[in-house]
C-alpha cells in the first residue's frame, strides 16, 4: 500500500490552472522525485498534501485511507513534514523557540528546559547550532538542516523538501543529498522536489515527471537516461502551430557585448532587425536579471549594451508585479508609458492630460488588440489574457524596432497565446528585431528564428541542424556537451 | 516628602494606570500581529458600560465587569472584520472609535434624560491611602504580560504569529485563533482601562471622556519599542507631566496654559524617541493572513 497517494488533484489560481490531474503515489521508505519545469505544478502539488493549498478536485490517501488535509497542524499529526523552498522560520525567534514552535510543550516555560531540550535534539541529528542564536543570523545551509531537523523531531514519516538545493551552493547541495539515504534508511519516506536531473538521477530511487499541472510518467530511476527524463519534462515533440519568421539578414539593432551583471556572466548577442533571437532556460537561470538590464531597471555591470535601432520596449510577462498598475483603467496604463512616444505628447495639454485624447487612444487599441473591456475599466477588472493584451498594446503602441518579450504568454489560455505570438511574429516580419526570453519551450520553437539557452547565466547558442527539443532540453538542464 | 509632592505623586498614578492598562492590552495584540487603533472606542465602551451598571446597581464588581465586557464586544466586532474577513484594520478601528463616540453619547442621553437628577457611580474602594485594585491590577497586569510573552507557550504563540504568521502556521500554531485571542485580551484591557476613568478618575461619565487616552496607549506601544517595562515608564511619565501641568495651572503660573497642555506630549515624546532607540515592531503587523490558498 502506498504511504501517500495523491489522485487526480486539480487546482486553478484565478485564470491559471496550476494542477490539472496531478497524480504522486510514495512507497514506504523510498526517495521519490518530483521533476518538472516551473510553473508545472510542482510546488502547488507538495503544497496541496501539507494543507497549504485546498485542491479543487482529486483525494488524499495516507496509508490508504482518504483525508481532507485542512492545515499544516493536521498533515503534522498526519506525519507529514514540509521543508520550503523559501524558508519558513520565524526570523525574530531563537534557534530552540524555532525548533520547538508548534510542539506540545508545557504551558510555563522554562528557559533552561527549553534550552535543553534543543540542544538535545540538535545534538541527536548532530547539527552544532547555539540554541540561543536568533534565527535570521543563521546561514541559509544551516536554516534548511534546522527545519529538516525541526520536522524530523515532530516524528513526521514522510518528509517533504521543495527545491531543497535551490538556494544551496554545491558543496552543501552535496552534504545535503548524502544526508537523503540516511534518512531512508531510518524508515523516513522523502519527496524531494527539483528540477535537476543530476540530484534525481544521483539519490532517488523513483521520479514523477510533472508537466503543466499534469503528471505524465513515474518510474524507477535505476536505469532511465536523462534524456528521456528531459523529453517528459518539456513535452512531445509537436509540429509547431506557427513556423517563426525567416532568417533575415536584418541590420544590427540590439547589441550586447561581454555584459555582466550579478546572476549573468558574460553574455554576447547581436539581434538583427526582421529576426526572433529566442531565449530558451528554466527560471532563475539569469532571466531575471537580463529583463531588469534591458529595460533599464538593473545597472550594467561592465560590457557593453548597445541599442542601435531605437526605440526599445520591453513587454513583461509578471503582468501583474511590473506589466501593470491594477488600479489605474486601461487607458490610464496605457498613458503611463514613456515609450508611447509620439502618441504621448498628444494626450497632455499643458501638463494637463487630456483624457478625450486618453479615451480615443484607449478605444483604438481595445480595438486593434480585441481587448474585451472600456477605456475606463481597472486594469484588475480584466482577464488574465485581457490584461496580458494590454502590455502588449502599451509595449507595441509606440511602434518599438527592438521589442524584448519575457515570457509574454505566461498563464494565458490558447486562444490567447495564439494572438500573442502571432502579434510577435507579426512585428518580426515588419522589421522590428524581437528578443523572446521565455521558460516555454513550445513558444521558442514556434517563434525564434534563432534559438539560445540560458543556463547559469550564461547563454549558449543551439546549433541550427540540431534544434530539437531533445537538445534544447538537454542544454537546458546543462547536460551541454557536444 | 510634603503634602505637594504626595498629591503630586498620587495624581500620576490616577493619570497614568489608564494608559498603561490599555497600553498593556494594546501590546499582547500587536504582538500577535493585531494593529487594533480601535482601543480608544473600546475604552469609552468600557467606561460608559462601567457607569451605566456602577450607577443602577451601585456595584463596583458588576461595573467593572460590565467594562470589561463592552470592551471585549468591540474588540470581537473589530475581530470579525480583521481577522475573520481580513478587512483594513486602520479602517475597521477608526469605525470602531466612531461607533463607540455615538453610541456611547446617545445611550448617555436616554440613561440621562435632560433635567433629569445626575447619577453617579460607585467609587472603586482603596487599598492604602491612594492605592486601589486598578494600581494593583495594573502592577499586576505588567507581570503577568511580561511572564506571558516570554515564559509561555501562549506567548511563544502570539510572538511567531505576529513575527510570521505563515511561519507559524506551517508548524501547526492556530494563527486565527492566537489573533483573536490577543485581539479580545486587547479589549478587555481597554474596556477596564475605560472602567477606571468612571470609577476612579471621576464618578460619572462625560461624552468622549477618553479624550484621545487610547490613542496615547497605542502611540505608548510604539515609542516603547514593544517592550513592557518602557511602555509603562512611558505611562507613568505621561502621567507625571499630566500631573505637574494641572498643578501649575491651578497654581497660576505665567506661563499660557496651552503650552502647559502640550508638555506631557512633547515630553513623553522626547523621552521616549531619545531613549526606545529604534525597535523594530513585529513583522507581521497589521498583515492579512490567509490559511489555505
Amino acid at each position: 500500500m502506498p504511504r501517500v497517494a495523491l489522485r487526480d488533484i486539480h487546482k486553478r489560481f484565478g485564470s491559471t490552472e496550476a494542477l490539472r490531474g496531478a497524480n504522486l503515489e510514495l512507497a514506504p521508505g523510498e526517495i521519490h522525485a518530483v521533476l518538472g519545469e516551473n510553473g508545472a505544478g510542482k510546488s502547488t502539488l507538495v503544497r496541496a498534501l501539507y494543507g497549504l493549498v485546498r485542491p479543487d478536485r482529486g483525494e488524499i490517501l495516507i496509508d490508504g485511507v482518504p483525508r481532507e488535509i485542512s492545515t499544516p497542524r493536521r498533515a503534522l499529526e498526519l506525519g507529514i513534514g514540509l521543508v520550503h523552498q523559501h524558508f519558513m522560520l520565524v526570523p525574530a525567534l531563537t534557534v530552540a523557540e524555532n525548533l520547538l514552535l508548534g510542539e506540545p510543550l508545557p504551558a510555563f516555560l522554562r528557559r533552561a528546559e527549553l534550552r535543553a531540550r534543543a540542544r538535545e535534539i540538535l545534538e541527536l541529528y548532530d547539527l552544532g547550532l547555539d540554541p540561543d542564536a536568533p534565527a535570521d543570523s543563521l546561514a541559509v545551509a544551516e536554516r534548511q538542516r534546522l527545519e529538516i531537523v525541526r520536522a524530523l523531531a515532530r516524528g513526521v514519516g514522510v518528509l517533504i523538501l521543495d527545491e531543497p538545493t535551490a538556494v544551496l551552493a554545491p558543496s552543501e547541495a552535496a552534504a545535503l543529498l548524502s544526508l537523503l539515504p540516511r534518512l531512508r534508511e531510518r524508515g523516513t519516506t522523502v519527496l524531494f522536489i527539483s528540477h535537476k536531473l543530476a540530484e534525481i538521477t544521483a539519490v532517488c530511487d523513483r521520479v514523477t515527471v510533472l508537466r503543466a499541472g499534469r503528471s505524465v510518467a513515474t518510474r524507477p530511476v535505476a536505469g532511465l537516461a536523462a534524456a528521456e527524463l528531459g523529453r517528459w519534462m518539456v513535452g512531445e515533440a509537436l509540429p509547431p502551430p506557427g513556423s517563426p519568421p525567416a532568417m533575415a539578414a536584418g541590420a544590427p539593432a540590439l547589441r550586447l557585448q561581454d555584459l555582466r551583471v550579478p546572476g549573468l556572466g558574460g553574455i554576447d548577442l547581436e539581434l538583427r532587425a526582421g529576426e526572433v533571437l529566442a531565449i530558451a532556460g528554466i527560471d532563475g537561470n539569469g532571466q531575471g536579471p537580463l529583463e531588469e538590464v534591458l529595460a533599464g531597471v538593473l545597472p550594467i555591470g561592465s560590457g557593453t549594451l548597445e541599442v542601435l535601432r531605437p526605440p526599445l520596449a520591453v513587454l513583461s510577462g509578471d503582468r501583474q508585479r511590473t506589466g501593470l498598475v491594477l488600479d489605474l483603467s486601461i487607458g490610464e496604463n496605457l498613458a503611463l508609458s514613456e515609450a508611447a512616444g509620439a502618441g504621448r505628447e498628444r494626450l497632455y495639454r499643458y501638463g494637463f492630460l487630456r483624457s478625450s485624447e486618453l479615451q480615443r487612444v484607449a478605444r483604438e487599441s481595445i480595438a486593434r488588440f480585441e481587448i474585451r473591456g472600456a477605456p475606463d475599466l481597472q486594469a484588475r477588472a480584466l482577464s488574465g489574457g485581457n490584461q496580458q493584451k494590454l502590455c502588449v498594446a502599451r509595449a507595441l503602441g509606440g511602434e518599438p524596432r527592438v521589442l524584448v518579450a519575457v515570457n509574454p504568454t505566461r498563464g494565458l489560455d490558447v486562444a490567447a497565446t495564439a494572438a500573442v505570438r502571432e502579434e510577435l511574429r507579426e512585428r518580426a516580419r515588419a522589421g522590428a528585431a524581437v528578443l523572446l526570453i521565455s521558460t516555454d519551450l513550445d513558444e521558442v520553437l514556434e517563434l525564434g528564428t534563432r534559438v539560445c539557452v540560458l543556463f547559469r547565466g550564461r547563454l549558449t547558442a543551439v546549433e541550427p541542424e540540431r534544434r530539437t527539443r531533445e537538445r534544447i532540453g538537454e542544454l537546458m538542464l546543462g547536460l551541454g556537451g557536444a | 516628602m510634603d503634602a505637594i509632592g504626595v498629591a503630586l505623586l498620587l495624581a500620576t498614578l490616577r493619570l497614568s494606570v489608564p494608559l498603561a492598562i490599555a497600553a498593556m492590552g494594546e501590546l499582547v495584540a500587536e504582538r500577535a500581529g493585531v494593529l487594533n487603533i480601535g482601543i480608544e472606542g473600546m475604552m469609552l465602551a468600557g467606561a460608559f458600560a462601567a457607569f451605566a451598571v456602577g450607577a443602577t446597581t451601585g456595584s463596583v464588581g458588576l461595573a467593572l465587569a460590565a467594562g470589561m465586557l463592552a470592551g471585549a464586544a468591540l474588540a470581537a466586532l473589530f475581530a470579525l472584520f480583521v481577522i475573520g474577513r481580513n478587512s483594513d484594520p486602520i479602517v475597521c478601528g477608526m469605525a470602531i472609535n466612531v461607533l463607540a463616540l455615538g453610541v456611547t453619547g446617545s445611550a448617555y442621553r436616554v440613561l440621562l434624560p435632560a433635567g433629569a437628577s445626575t447619577l453617579t457611580s460607585p467609587v472603586m474602594p482603596e487599598v492604602a491611602p491612594g492605592v486601589n485594585g486598578f494600581v494593583l491590577v495594573t502592577a499586576l497586569q505588567v507581570a503577568t504580560v511580561v511572564l506571558f510573552l516570554s515564559r509561555t507557550r501562549w506567548g511563544l504563540a502570539v510572538r511567531a504569529v505576529g513575527e510570521s504568521a505563515e511561519a507559524a502556521h506551517a508548524q501547526g500554531v492556530r494563527v486565527l485563533r492566537t489573533r483573536w485571542a490577543a485581539t479580545i485580551f486587547g479589549g478587555v484591557c481597554a474596556g477596564l482601562a475605560g472602567s477606571s476613568l468612571v470609577l476612579w478618575l471621576t464618578d460619572t461619565f462625560v461624552e468622549g471622556m477618553t479624550s484621545g487616552r487610547g490613542f496615547i496607549a497605542l502611540a505608548l506601544v510604539l515609542f516603547g519599542g514593544y517592550r513592557p517595562g518602557r511602555i509603562v515608564l512611558g505611562a507613568l511619565l505621561f502621567g507625571g507631566a499630566s500631573a505637574l501641568q494641572f498643578r501649575l495651572q491651578a497654581r497660576g503660573v505665567e506661563i499660557p496654559y496651552n503650552l502647559l497642555l502640550m508638555t506631557p506630549y512633547v515630553l513623553t515624546l522626547v523621552v521616549l524617541t531619545l531613549f526606545a532607540g529604534r525597535a523594530k515592531g513585529p513583522a507581521d503587523l497589521a498583515r492579512p493572513f490567509v490559511a489555505r490558498e
